[in-house]
């Protein structure tokens, strides 16, 4: 009986270490091959505790939302994380490092999540640590994506325009001008200051354009066409 | 308008005496010279060579070549300045003596030339820029390296600028526009068409 119990416990073992081929993992929200990052966390996964799993887990949110600096990262790493969880300097930095690039990449893609549990089960994850994960990522979705995407790459925007409209009535070099013009003061979001005038003619041409491309823009919010968003 | 517009001071009236000696059609094509000079405000009517030929073949010295050139200039800027008429600028340069021949002069060249040198001169401005063209292009932003799945309309602007003294282009303003920055703008931009509509 013992003997039939030390085969089953080790035909068990085989099986586990046998699953988790790291080759046949199909997540495809991670990518066409799971990066190394994360899978080199899947091993000792078994043996961490679940209160140390979740500090790690807040920490990984915490990075995702990128509000402080680098330093500042750094010294939270020490005092909330190693200080707090008993797996080690090496352990610590690798199952992080695997938390965060997962969330990372689901927050990416905005993944259902019930496709980001079924990765997390392939990947090993206890039951508990995956509530954890995908109560983590409900919760931080809306808020991480929204700065994501305020951070994006933009080219100078206006930030403030002032204007003054005016009538020249005589200038140095004629005694009868009576000529409307407008005066704008446009602001831009790279610090640039620009002065200048507009004649009525060109200003309605500026007019014109601005409302056609504000009809194209609500055309293609009606009717979209790219089906790319959902 | 029967009052003096050309006051007589004595280089004025050296310059008419000059201007007087000067065969007609040469005198025509001085004066469009100098008309262009006016309306493009750019570099010189003549260059020095060109200024030591003429001078030679007009048979005068270099300084009264330039004070014939300085006077010339100066009875287009006071006629822009009040807008004459050929009529008005006639009877004006006949006051202040200048004979038939050359008057004929000034009003050819006052008749093909004068009204754009008035428009270009009611352009002026003191503000270094105008607005001079309008481009944009519509994007459809689908994502970034930390976003994907994005379906974002991007409007990007240039609008070119011109100097309003010398004509030539300056640097443009390049600028982004979300669906929101764009309906701020429209709005700001029909608030100002209805304060200018007040002006008319």
């Amino acid at each position: 009986k013992k003997r039939k119990r030390k085969e089953k416990e080790r035909k068990r073992k085989l099986r586990e270490t046998m699953t988790f081929n790291a080759q046949l993992l199909d997540i495809p929200f991670l990518g066409a091959v799971v990066p190394r990052e994360i899978t080199r966390s899947v091993p000792f996964l078994k043996s961490v505790n679940q209160d140390d799993f979740q500090v790690i887990v807040d920490f990984s949110v915490h990075y995702l939302h990128g509000d402080l600096s680098d330093e500042e990262y750094e010294e939270q790493w020490q005092a909330k994380v190693l200080n707090c969880v008993g797996l080690g300097n090496e352990r610590s930095s690798v199952l992080f490092t695997s938390v965060f690039l997962i969330l990372r990449a689901a927050l990416r893609q905005k993944i259902l999540p019930v496709e980001l549990d079924n990765g997390l089960k392939s990947l090993l994850f206890t039951q508990a640590m995956r509530e954890a994960l995908l109560d983590a990522y409900k919760t931080c979705a809306k808020e991480v994506q929204e700065k994501m995407f305020s951070r994006r790459i933009r080219l100078p925007t206006i930030e403030d325009m002032s204007w003054r409209t005016e009538v020249t009535i005589t200038s140095s070099s004629m005694k009868r001008v009576m000529k409307p013009s407008i005066f704008i003061e446009m602001k831009l979001s790279n610090g640039d200051v620009r002065q200048f005038v507009v004649d009525p003619e060109t200003f309605h041409k500026l007019r014109y354009n601005v409302s056609l491309v504000l009809r194209d823009v609500n055309n293609l919010e009606k009717a979209p066409i790219l089906k790319i968003d959902k | 308008m029967t009052e003096q517009l050309f006051t007589l001071s004595q280089r004025f009236s050296e310059a008419v005496e000059i201007i007087n000696t000067v065969d007609p059609k040469k005198l025509v094509r001085i004066l469009q010279r100098i008309i262009h000079k006016l309306y493009h405000q750019k570099g010189d009517t003549f260059s020095a060579e060109e200024q030591e030929r003429l001078a030679e073949v007009l048979g005068l010295h270099e300084e009264q070549l330039a004070t014939l050139m300085e006077i010339c200039s100066f009875i287009f800027e006071q006629a822009s300045y009040v807008q004459l008429s050929l009529q008005q600028l006639k009877e004006q340069l006949e006051k202040a003596g200048m004979q038939k021949d050359q008057n004929i002069a000034f009003l050819k060249v006052w008749d093909t030339e004068g009204s754009h040198l008035i428009e270009a001169l009611k352009e002026k401005s003191v503000v270094p820029d105008a607005l001079d063209s309008v481009k944009w292009r519509l994007h459809l932003q689908t994502g970034t390296a930390s976003l994907a799945r994005l379906r974002t309309p991007t409007a990007i602007f240039e609008l070119g600028m011109k100097n309003s003294a010398t004509g030539e282009l300056s640097e443009p303003i390049i600028a982004e526009f979300s669906h929101e920055e764009l309906s701020i703008l429209y709005d700001k931009l029909e608030l100002i068409q209805e304060q200018v509509d007040m002006l008319s």
